[in-house]
Formats: structure tokens, sequence, C-alpha cells
């Protein structure tokens, strides 16, 4: 039997499957750092253009370099760390001044993006702003290959990470260093390496997000900007603290995202679907007065327990 | 084995420690009494990295080692067991003992493994629960597992007593003894019980509001009138 996804449900769950990638990699370096990293979305913009230069450059499917856009994405967010926030850090910044840290860095990069645009279009005469890679794809009985890859590459990077964390010693160490980063050094484990592995795979992430956004969204430099509140969204709502946590809040905040949407521009006309970013904002404005610390801060057990002795 | 010299640290703009001098002299144990807030975990922290020093030089067997970072104080061979926050709330007992063995590899860590849980017979049924969950001695138990697994040169113990019964704080105290007579680890040993501490000790400190009052043998400290009656209450 074969199921049938109208459009609409098939964008939404292309959609929410990036959006977990990316929740998962912002939570992972708040997590590490306690640092709120602006310049996440752009990471992603970078896998967008590995993606574009990858099909009109080489003529190769952009799948063939989702290694390609992992690194080069995980990099430029090591470096973000290592370069600037490691020693800032040291020096006694404050969290605030290392989230502007990283506003500072999202401009150089969205500038980075726009002269490879630029770059691209006045040497090669490619298309390089607001273009499709839908043409890009490779087609399974009609319908695109991103539907079941994006889907797919989240529910492995959820299942790694998880193997991660739980069995292996490395993993134990990462959560070891997220708790206590004194005690963890004090024990021997190299806390920087941790933290620099952190913001590696989350960067990676990002930029895998990014390269198969390319064969679905549209792509601009400054998609990965706009992509910025959903991300947070999705973190927020998750609780931040949580990976897991992330995971379920991607996919709530992109259903959200997309299905709304879609609904209101039929209900009220299409004039509403720039206003798309409010539905993030507002579940992150509900979330932060109703439960501040998240999905993962409920406390199920008790909650089920209430229901079943009848009172609430 | 461990020279600190003229040690000025604390924390950001804070300063506790002043000029301190401190000896810690191979297979022995010295000991670091003072009152509450006196500076003394500040003193171990700054050992391992995790101060700010302003000034002086701490070095391990001749070698400076003020401004590594914690894990390179750590693989040299020295084992801290930090006053409090001294085990991973969140990682189960198992997993604690795991990261205690990090450096090794796994045969030897296995052997032990086994080693320490028959000197704490009683973790082996918390092996699966989480730290957080555990009552403070037997949290203190499991941190305490964690600084012998890694059978080190030098062991700073900070309260390695608290939370304790009586009779396991005499069992623990007598671990330390033997540690230094079987194993020949140098030991550096802050305990707010003096009077048992000093009696182990082989030479010892009295610091106060951040600097060292005393310097001696234990006997001569215990035998001083004005600063026994004062710091030590005894
Ligand atoms: N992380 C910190 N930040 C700022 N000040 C601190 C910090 N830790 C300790 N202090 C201050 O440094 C001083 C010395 O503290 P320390 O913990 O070294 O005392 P102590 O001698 O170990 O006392 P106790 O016997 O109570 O354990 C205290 O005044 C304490 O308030
Ligand atoms: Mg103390």
């Amino acid at each position: 039997m074969v199921v049938v996804f109208p459009p609409i449900v098939r964008e939404a769950i292309i959609f929410s499957s990036l959006l977990t990638l990316l929740s998962t990699g912002l939570t992972l370096t708040y997590m590490t750092s306690r640092v709120p990293n602006f310049a996440h979305g752009s990471f992603a913009t970078i896998g967008t253009y590995v993606s574009l230069v990858a099909f009109r450059l080489f003529s190769l499917s952009p799948y063939q370099f989702i290694p390609v856009a992992f690194v080069l994405a995980g990099v430029v967010s090591f470096i973000l760390y290592k370069a600037i926030l490691r020693p800032l850090a040291r020096k006694g910044a404050s969290t605030i001044l290392l989230m502007i840290a990283t506003i500072a860095y999202d401009m150089l990069l969205i500038a980075a993006l726009n002269i490879t645009a630029d770059f691209l279009s006045r040497n090669y005469k490619v298309t390089s702003r607001y273009f499709s890679l839908k043409s890009a794809d490779i087609r399974i009985e009609n319908i695109p290959m991103v539907f079941y890859a994006a889907p797919l590459v989240t529910a492995i990077v959820i299942v790694a990470l998880y193997l991660l964390l739980t069995r292996t010693k490395f993993g134990v160490a990462m959560r070891a260093a997220i708790e206590n980063p004194s005690l963890a050094g004090v024990v021997g484990i190299n806390v920087d390496l941790v933290y620099s592995v952190s913001w590696f795979l989350a960067g990676g992430l990002a930029g895998v997000a990014g390269l198969l956004m390319a064969l679905w969204f549209i792509g601009n430099p400054d998609l990965g900007t706009i992509l910025l509140i959903s991300i947070f969204t999705a973190s927020i709502v998750g609780g931040l603290m949580n990976i897991y946590g992330a995971f379920l809040g991607g996919f709530l905040v992109g259903f959200a995202e997309v299905l709304g949407t879609a609904n209101l521009a039929r209900a009220v006309g299409v004039w509403i679907v720039p206003y798309r970013p409010v539905i993030p904002l507002l579940i992150l404005v509900i979330t932060l007065l109703t439960i501040p610390g998240g999905i993962s801060s409920i406390k199920f057990e008790r909650f089920i327990g209430r229901v079943r002795k009848g009172g609430f | 084995m461990i020279t600190v010299d003229k040690l000025n640290a604390g924390y950001g703009r804070l300063h506790i420690l002043f000029d301190v001098d401190i000896e810690v002299r191979e297979k022995s144990i010295t000991v670091v009494v003072g009152p509450n807030g006196s500076g003394k975990s500040t003193l171990l922290r700054s050992i391992f990295g995790l101060t700010k020093i302003y000034s002086g030089s701490i070095k391990y067997n001749g070698e400076e080692i003020t401004g590594l970072a914690p894990h390179q104080v750590a693989r040299r061979g020295v084992a801290y067991l930090p006053q409090t926050d001294n085990v991973f709330a969140n990682l189960t007992v198992r997993e604690n003992l795991m990261m205690a063995c990090y450096t090794l590899d796994k045969k030897t860590s296995e052997e032990r493994m086994e080693r320490v849980l028959d000197f704490f017979p009683m973790l082996r049924g918390f092996m699966n629960r989480k730290s957080g969950t555990l009552s403070g001695g037997e949290r203190q138990m499991v941190a305490m597992a964690m600084a012998l697994l890694r059978e080190p040169k030098v062991m700073m113990f900070d309260e390695p007593t608290g939370n304790l019964s009586p009779k396991l704080a005499m069992e623990v105290l007598g671990k330390i003894r033997e540690l230094r007579d079987k194993l020949g680890i140098t030991i550096l040993l802050v305990e707010q019980n003096a009077k048992k501490a000093l009696e182990l000790g082989d030479h010892c400190y009295l610091l106060v509001s951040g600097r060292v009052a005393f310097e001696g043998h234990p006997k001569s400290l215990l035998s001083h009138a004005e600063l026994s009656k004062l710091y030590l209450g005894v």
C-alpha cells in the first residue's frame, strides 16, 4: 500500500526534519558553552551554497556533497568556538558579550555568502540568489528524494547521537563536561576538546540541513538568518538543555509553521504568507510564558499520576 | 613533590590567597587545617588550575604547572577529591566510575573497579542509579571511589570524611594512611576533623584568612596552646 501525502504535509515533513537537525545542533552548543549562537542559521546557508556549487559547477548530485557540507560548516562553527568564543570566555566575558560575538560572526558569514553569490553569478553565470534546485533532486516514483532523505538523515542523526551520548566513553564524557566542567577536567577529560567536537558536530549538522534544504526551498544568502527564529523556537520549546527536547521542538514548530501558514492563507488570503515567522514567534512567546523550561522540563510522571487520581 | 611558592590566587577580582608557600613532600601526608572560609579549598583548586592565579608558582616534581588546564594536571598523576559537586549528578554511579577511568584502558579500569568496589561494597547496589539521587554519604563514597580509581602519584582530599558516619570516616582516614604506607602515594589532606587528621599527618599548615599562620609538625601545632584553642577547638 502506498500512502500518498498531500504536498503540504510533504513540505511539513521535510521542513520539520531539517529544522530538527538545526535545533539539535543549536541545543548541543548551548548546552556545552551556554552561548546562544546567532550564527547557527548561516551555517545552514553554507550547506545551501555547497548544494548550488555541486549541481551548477560540478554537475553532480548535491547528495554526493553531503560530506563536504558537513565538514565545511563544521569547520566554520569550530572556528567560531576556538578562535573567538573560547578566548573571550577565558578573559571572563559574559554570556551577553559572547552572544554579541556570535552576531558579529554571523554578519561576517552573511557577507562571505553574498560575496560567494556574486562570485558565482559573475564568473559562472549561475543564478545564485533566490535560486531553486528542485530540478537537481532525484525522483522516485515522481516523488523527490529529499522527501525521504530529510527524515531519514534526521532519524539516523538522532539515533547516532543517542548511541554516542549513552554508549561511548567519549559521549559520556560529553555529558560529564556539560554538567560539571571542573570535575570533568579533574578526572582527566579534555573539556576543551569535548566542546570543540560539539561545535564541529553542530555546525556540520547545520551544513547538511542547509544542503538538503536547497533541494526543496528557495536558496539565498539570508536563508539561514530567516530560519533563525524557527531554530531558536524549536530549541527553546524543547528546553534548550535537552537534545531530545530539541528533536520534539523541531517537529512541533516545523509542522505548526508549515500547516499553520497554509491554512491561514486559505482562510484569510495569500497576503498572510510573508508573515509566516509570526507563528514560531507566537510559539516562542507562549512557551516562555507558560513552560519556560520547555517540553523537557514537564514532569510527565506527576501529570499522569494526577490524572490517575482523578483530581486535577 | 608539589611546591607552592608565593601564591596569590582568587576568583575574578576576589583575592583569597596571599603569598601562600606550601611544600608537599613525597610519600608523606601533608595536612591543611583552618577555619571556614580561610581558603583551604581555594588552595587545592588553584593547584588544579581552577582559580585565577595572580602571581606565584606551582611546581610538580620541579615542573611548572601554573596555568595548565585541569586535565593536564590530572594526566600528570594528580587526583583530587573536591569538597562539593564531586560527582556527576546526572550520570549513573557506573558512568561516574567510568569517567574516573577516562584515561585508562578497558582492562585496567575493570581491575581497578573491582578493587574499589571491594572497598566500598555498598556501591555495588547503586551502580545503575543516578548519582544525584544518592544520599550525601553515599555520594561521598562515589567521589572517594572516583579518586581512588585513578591510582595517582599525588592525591588531594578536600574533607573526604564530610557526610560520612563516624565509623566510615575512621575507615576512610585509615585508608588514607594505608595509601601512604602501602602504595607510597603522596597526600595533601584538608580536613575539618582537625585532631584526627593531624594525628595522621607528617607535616601541617594552618591557614587563616588566606595566609599561612603556622607551619610545622602536627604535634607542635596541637601543643601550641593559643593556636589550637583559637582555631582547632581541641
Ligand atoms: N567560586 C567562588 N567565587 C567567589 N568566591 C568564592 C568562590 N569559592 C569560594 N569563595 C570564597 O573564597 C573564600 C575561601 O573559600 P574556601 O572554599 O577556599 O574556604 P575553605 O577554607 O575551604 O572553607 P570550608 O572549611 O568552609 O570549606 C570564602 O570567603 C568563599 O566565600
Ligand atoms: Mg573548603
